[in-house]
């Protein structure tokens, strides 16, 4: 199961029916313990001993001398001040801020006005940065110890991989470069600025906070639920015709023919068992 | 003094490294958004701006190791210019290597199959938690990456499969089928350092032989059956 930005749910998951994967060990016996610390609200005392009997419960292979210097520093974090699990149920994107992205006007080249080939998928990444910053923010303010502290976050770094993590969740096309067509872009328009060590200071971040002063009632134009395929949300306010939400689930897909209601098989089956039944129940009381 | 190590100590210590490719990642990603490419490509050109010379020399500035030209970074960077084609040689035609020349045909292991295979995926993930428990980086929750000390672990891996069955040709024939049948691609170090005199045995049992053509090495000046990195060797039997 997928928890992307649902960490209380995991950490539930976890407690309840044990390990979910090996690999990610340590992660998991962090959010056991923090879990534990702040939701069942166990002391420090009775969190160390309660820790101890569900590892040697739910551990293969459990042994105190070889995973104690594992849970003890799941302990500690676990027992840090402003340590929680939050879920995020959506991000909220504003009318304003929408419309901001769809006015930009994205320049070829500094010394020309000609608009760019990338012009749109531009915006799809700006949009995608947008969202990364608004997680962000949610997790540092709600994870603070000072309850007026505002975050206030313009920058992102990463090294290739990210970048190339960043590109599939803006569902930017292959032949796209994210890197030398999309922040170079950027960066002669002025709107990002890379500065080193795979750092880039994200400028229209401050042009957003600007116009928000004078929308402090702003309506929110797009909730985001699904947090594997950001690009395909803005696609969707774009009116995009191909991208649309699963008549069964919910989530946001790209449909492969025009009649496609269902994002998966699974769904469509469902849906499609839902229909028969009631040909059925229409048939039987004729 | 100095404040960092020189380059060639990246094949010393393996958090240089780390550090060293973490650092040139870093830097080629800036250098393709700013000049659409990579570092390698802005040092060759030609013409440079101010602003492109300032750029490369902030990266030996900034490095986090010493590129210089000491000898022994150059010897280094000599190198790594070598393409050794390691790769090529080591290649094996997997159609034509028989794995059944590691088993002894004498035993039966059918019914003991799934008892093997399940003790060993027991065994190999506790392995792995232990390795996972002992190497972590406390702040970042960072398993590095670890060697399994495959010693200690040979010896308790065959006492656990003993007790399925005595017999270690028996548990030889099923480990042979899991390792070259079922799991092709999988390391097969921990099956030599447990069972490799029993697999010897087979391979000599099996191909009715007690001599093998070893590489010895031989003159310059001789033509040998083998070159390897420079040298010659010619192929010699040996009595096993």
């Amino acid at each position: 199961m997928d928890y992307k930005y649902t960490e209380l749910d995991y950490a539930k998951d976890i407690y309840t029916n044990g390990i979910q994967s090996e690999k990610h060990l340590p992660t998991e016996l962090r959010l056991v313990a923090t879990y534990m610390r702040r939701f069942l609200n166990y002391k420090p005392k009775k969190l160390h001993k309660e820790m101890y009997n569900w590892c040697e419960n739910n551990i293969t292979g459990y042994k105190r001398e070889i995973y104690y210097k594992m849970i003890n520093s799941s302990i500690n974090k676990a027992c840090k001040k402003g340590t929680t699990l939050i879920n995020i149920e959506s991000i909220d994107f504003y009318k304003y801020e929408l419309d901001y992205i769809n006015d930009l006007f994205i320049m070829k080249d500094i010394n020309d006005n000609e608009e760019s080939p990338f012009t749109y998928e531009c915006k799809k990444l700006i949009f995608t940065f947008l969202f990364k910053m608004k997680v962000n923010k949610i997790f540092t303010e709600s994870k603070n110890v000072n309850p007026e502290f505002e975050y206030n976050g313009k920058y992102f770094k990463g090294g290739q991989k990210k970048y190339t993590e960043l590109k599939k969740l803006a569902k930017l096309p292959e032949k796209v470069r994210i890197n030398e067509d999309i922040i170079n872009t950027l960066w002669i328009n002025g709107l990002v600025t890379p500065m080193f060590n795979g750092l880039v200071k994200l400028n229209f971040i401050d042009e957003i906070s600007e116009i928000k002063k004078n929308n402090k009632d702003a309506a929110i134009a797009l909730q985001i639920k699904d947090y594997d395929s950001i690009g395909w949300y803005f696609d969707y306010y774009n009116k995009n015709k191909k991208i649309t939400f699963c008549k069964q689930c919910g989530r946001i897909f790209k449909k492969k023919s025009n009649r496609q209601e269902c994002c998966s098989e699974e769904c469509s089956k469902i849906i499609d068992r839902e229909k028969a039944k009631k040909r059925m129940k229409n048939i039987r009381n004729l | 003094m100095l404040d960092r190590y020189p380059y060639f100590f990246r094949y010393v210590y393996k958090e240089t490294n780390k550090k060293y490719k973490k650092y040139l990642d870093e830097y080629n990603v800036i250098c393709k958004q700013k000049y659409k490419m990579d570092f390698k490509e802005l040092e060759k050109l030609e013409r440079t701006t101010e602003e492109q010379k300032e750029f490369i020399s902030n990266f030996y500035e900034f490095c986090p190791v010493l590129i210089s030209n000491s000898p022994m970074n150059l010897l280094c960077k000599y190198i790594e210019s070598i393409n050794f084609n390691i790769s090529q040689k080591t290649k094996v035609d997997a159609e034509l290597f028989d794995y059944n020349i590691y088993k002894r045909n004498d035993y039966k292991y059918d019914e003991f199959y799934e008892d093997v295979v399940s003790s060993l995926k027991g065994f190999l993930s506790e392995q792995k938690n232990i390795i996972v428990s002992n190497s972590i980086n406390v702040e970042n929750e960072e398993v590095e990456n670890n060697e399994m000390t495959l010693n200690n672990v040979s010896n308790n891996l065959f006492e656990r499969l003993n007790k399925i069955n005595s017999n270690p040709y028996v548990i030889v024939n099923c480990l042979v089928d899991y390792f070259y049948k079922e799991r092709l691609k999988s390391n097969k170090d921990l099956l030599w350092m447990t069972y490799g005199k029993y697999i010897y045995k087979n391979i000599i049992n099996n191909s009715k032989s007690n001599t093998a053509l070893f590489p010895m090495p031989c003159p310059d000046d001789i033509k040998g059956d083998l070159q390897y990195l420079g040298y010659n060797y010619k192929l010699q039997e040996v009595k096993l």
